[in-house]
């Protein structure tokens, strides 16, 4: 069959011919004499045309060429195209996943020896430990999640409140319900709260700036000194973290306790007793575990997020994937720490 | 017996995962000297110049940085051997939340005893011999590539290592920055006695500034010597670096 191709536009050129490769000629001859040039994309395009009708089992002639079509058909490099690596079995997939996860395990490890080891050798008066850093991450962990921790935690109280008061109203036990906000705030929400917020605001915050500094080789250039990046980036988050998050957890309780405060105030006639019942029942065993829970879960947020900033790859996504990364891990493990605390506290009781 | 070398690799094979992109690497470098590592892309000259400054381990082999095995000894003892070393990296590397000045301190700061005084000037003088001083106020996002190259290189010598590594420190400078950068290493070798490492493809450089060259091709090094030796070997690789890609012509009246 002769088939005669009067102009190099790819898309028509490969419809056409694989109109004619169903008809499954032998041989398909293509008459290229009316080609007067042709570039990288006619060559590209004449060539994916020829391997695939090859593979269907047509052969390809190429007929009444040019010189100077010949010449840069000849010209033109043709690379074999890139052997894709078989895909792995289920088997090996499952035993590179294992792998991956048991050596991520040893790294996170190693990097928490390593933090513990930087925090005490900070403590006990380490020349080169950057206590300004801790300062300075003070400020952007603590002070400026400061208004949106109480104000989160004023309403999550009010509606807890709220909601609880119009329940325990058909019982007439409404009087207790401040003293369940109170104790509640204190053992568990304001911290949940606080993690919450630190884990959606602060991780990413850390995995990204970490990630940016692996990316433009920062930490390559503290590693050279001699410095670790553990010891000179992370230990001073951690350090800050832990002195935020039982803070911010204390203030989130009261301001949860003002808002509870606030709806029995306008609820309830008696609010006065309510209050007194609130503060007669309230332990500092109740505040104990939350501020226990709140170092717990910085500590669990600062080293998920620096975990997660720290090897994130080189990659144009990496830092954007470090930072959800940081959020997802950290929210998670908030949860598993704060089930397992509070599963021991109550057995405990 | 010799005395210890600056700079000593054994045997040494390094890559990335499983893939191995050196092999059999010997080489030893002294005190005092200029030494460009040269090779096509991808030859393995920035993954060597890792595994110099501890920075990938290699899969087998020594590196050794004056004398002391570097991925043998404990962390605290390495970090002493990398303290008398600076680094230039291809990017500039500088810290983002740092000032220019800051920056250049910063080794001063974490390596030494030294008051906060002394290491301001030292790296006023530092930023001053590179001519960036009137930037030591500003931010490293407030300067350009080739200021940065120069601040970056102010502060791997701030403290006069024994041994500066350079990662194609000219690479995107323009004429009048290169030859500050070619100044300061000459200036490094004989009025500091440093020796320096200059992984690079800039063959102008390594033509004048360089007392030896080592040239890496085909998974090792293929040939060591002064650039005026590698000009006229008779090897394709050399040849293709110091002069192009070779022609059969010029192979052959070579040969006559």
């Amino acid at each position: 069959m002769d088939v005669r191709l009067d102009a190099i536009r790819p898309r028509s050129l490969l419809h056409e011919l694989e109109i004619h490769a169903r008809t499954r000629p032998a041989v398909l001859r293509l008459d290229l004499s009316a080609l007067r040039q042709i570039d990288s994309t006619g060559v590209a395009t004449l060539r994916a045309v020829t391997r695939r009708l090859r593979r269907s089992g047509v052969a390809v002639e190429l007929h009444g060429a040019t010189p100077e079509v010949m010449r840069v058909l000849a010209e033109t490099p043709e690379p074999d195209p890139p052997k894709h690596p078989p895909e792995p079995g289920v088997l090996e997939s499952l035993g590179r996943s294992c792998f991956a996860w048991w050596s991520g395990l040893l790294t996170l490890a190693d990097m928490v020896i390593e933090a513990m080891q930087g925090a005490a050798g900070a403590v006990v008066g380490r020349r080169t430990f950057a206590w300004r850093d801790v300062v300075e991450q003070l400020e952007l962990m603590g002070a400026d999640a400061l208004p949106i921790a109480a104000t989160m935690s004023f309403l999550l109280g009010l509606v807890l409140d709220f909601q609880t008061w119009v329940q325990m109203h058909y019982y007439g036990t409404e009087s207790v319900v401040l003293e369940f906000v109170g104790i509640g705030m204190a053992r568990g929400f304001a911290p949940f709260i606080v993690a919450i917020l630190l884990a959606s605001r602060t991780a990413p915050a850390i995995a990204a700036q970490l990630s940016t500094m692996e990316m433009r080789q920062e930490n390559d250039v503290l590693r050279v000194m001699g410095i670790s990046p553990v010891r000179h980036l992370v230990v001073p988050r951690l350090f800050a973290i832990t002195l935020v998050t039982p803070a911010l957890s204390l203030i989130a309780t009261a301001s949860g306790i003002l808002g509870g405060l606030l709806v029995t105030v306008w609820l309830d006639p008696h609010w006065m007793a309510a209050f007194e019942t609130m503060l007669r029942e309230m332990t500092l065993g109740d505040l104990w575990l939350g501020t226990v829970k709140s170092v717990l879960f910085g500590w669990v947020i600062g080293l998920a997020s620096a975990f997660t900033g720290l090897h994130s790859g080189y990659g144009a996504l990496s830092i954007g994937i470090a930072a959800t990364r940081a959020a997802v891990a950290s929210i998670l493990f908030v949860m598993i720490v704060d089930s397992i605390v509070t599963t021991l506290w109550t057995m405990a009781q | 017996m010799s005395s210890a070398a600056l700079v000593e690799l054994r045997d040494v094979v390094v890559g990335y995962g499983e893939l191995p992109i050196l092999t059999g690497v010997d080489l030893r470098i002294d005190t005092g000297e200029i030494v460009s590592v040269i090779g096509g892309s991808g030859s393995g000259k920035s993954t060597l110049l890792r595994a110099m400054v501890g920075l990938l381990e290699p899969a087998a082999g020594a590196v050794c940085l004056f004398g002391q095995d570097l991925y043998a000894t404990r962390p605290r003892s390495r970090g002493r051997l990398l303290s008398r070393v600076g680094v230039l990296f291809q990017s500039d590397a500088l810290f983002s939340s740092m000032s220019v000045l800051d920056n250049v301190m910063f080794p001063g700061r974490k390596l030494t005893d030294l008051p906060d005084a002394v290491i301001q000037e030292l790296a006023l003088i530092e930023l001053a011999r590179l001519g960036v001083a009137d930037l030591a106020e500003r931010m490293p996002q407030e300067i350009s590539g080739g200021q940065a190259k120069r601040v970056a290189l102010a502060r791997a010598n701030v403290l006069a290592p024994e041994l500066v590594f350079c990662d194609e420190p000219t690479s995107s400078l323009d004429p009048i920055n290169a030859a500050v950068l070619g100044r300061e290493f000459t200036r490094l070798r004989d009025d500091q006695g440093s020796t320096v490492i200059l992984v690079t493809h800039d063959m102008e450089m390594v033509r004048t500034l360089s007392d030896r060259t080592v040239v890496l091709a085909a998974g090792g090094i293929c040939a060591v010597g002064t650039p005026a030796t590698l000009e006229r070997s008779e090897d394709l690789d050399v040849q293709a670096l110091f002069h192009g890609e070779p022609t059969r012509e010029s192979q052959e009246s070579k040969r006559a």
